[in-house]
């Protein structure tokens, strides 16, 4: 999700007009998921944002890592929802967490989610296009865990194919 | 890991899931500073527990060679929830408890890559009561590089719950 990709590259996949894009993925709803926390990836995952583990309470990032390892979509079938892949450069914009609880270690999580908003913009360097995810964890009690909005940048450094 | 790296020891000091350490009380008003975080040189090992952790398969955080294919710099781009995860920490120290921290929200701005020196920031912008616990809103950030070179790697906002009364 972070640009791997030259000027020259950016952009090899034809996509489509906004319009289309909208009506296409706007209020999608992905297959849902579950995401299991191992005490093993528990510990190396907060290991590796450099802070010592906690045995019971997971890292706040799992909601992002739960969120992300266990929606119904992998990341190459989302970038082709929206006319891109790895090879054009999307990147990760803005992430947002709101957690009802802490999230233990151990616990399984269901996974739901949907397109939430699809816009393109104008920047600095050319057009881009925002699409929001928003991810919803529940527990095994059924009760939403956290909510984790997910907001992918597609670079569209040229333009659209049509439809 | 096996072995801490040397450069990381700042990051991990007063931390409080470690349960050996006293996290200094947080001082509650609006306008203080969330104790910083540093890490001189962000190492490259954690960029690959990661990528196995999140199942990402980009070999810009673990390949060198295909950064230099791409030429980028022969320096693995950390992950960017790694980077989340230094400002969670900071907070987390701060409030001395694991599950404090309740809400984040965060915009990504610039890249780091393996070596690269950052520091988390932090600053109190709200505070409610909720019975006993305290509420507190801040703004965050992690910076890049030292001095005036220093940039702004993400930005935004968080919610740290407190427990008890303080202040």
């Amino acid at each position: 999700m972070d640009p791997t990709t030259d000027g020259e590259r950016v952009g090899v996949t034809p996509f489509a007009s906004i319009e289309s894009l909208r009506e296409r993925l706007i209020g999608v709803r992905l297959p849902v998921g579950s995401y299991h926390i191992t005490a093993h990836e528990a510990w190396l995952a907060a290991d590796a944002t450099l802070v010592t583990p906690h045995p019971e309470i997971a890292h706040p990032l799992f909601a992002y890592i739960a969120g992300i390892c266990g929606m119904g979509w992998d990341l190459d079938h989302l970038f082709t929802q929206m006319d891109s892949s790895s090879q054009d450069g999307p990147m990760f914009g803005e992430l947002s967490v709101e957690q009802q609880r802490p999230l233990r270690v151990g616990e399984t999580l269901v996974v739901t989610g949907e397109v939430t908003e699809v816009v393109r913009k104008q920047g600095s360097v050319g057009q881009f296009d925002l699409m929001t995810l928003t991810l919803g964890l529940s527990g095994e009690d059924g009760e939403v865990a956290a909510v984790v909005t997910n907001r992918f940048v597609f670079p569209r450094w040229r333009s659209p194919s049509g439809d | 890991m096996a072995t801490e790296p040397s450069e990381v020891a700042s990051a991990r000091q007063g931390d409080p899931t470690s349960g050996l350490s006293q996290p200094a009380s947080p001082r509650l008003e609006v306008g203080a500073a969330i104790p910083a975080l540093e890490i001189s040189a962000v190492p490259t090992g954690p960029m690959k527990v990661m990528a196995l952790v999140l199942r990402d398969p980009n070999p810009i955080h673990f390949d060198t060679e295909s950064l230099r294919r791409l030429d980028l710099p022969e320096r693995p781009i950390n992950q960017g929830p790694n980077n989340v995860g230094y400002v969670l920490n900071s907070l987390t120290a701060w409030a001395g408890e694991p599950g404090a921290v309740e809400a984040f929200h965060v915009r990504f701005l610039a890249n780091v890559l393996a070596g690269d020196r950052v520091v988390t920031g932090g600053q109190v912008t709200e505070i409610s009561g909720d019975g006993q616990d305290q509420v507190v809103t801040c703004s965050v950030w992690l910076d890049r590089g030292p001095g005036h070179d220093q940039d702004r790697v993400l930005e935004g906002t968080a919610r740290v719950r407190l427990r008890g009364a303080r202040g």
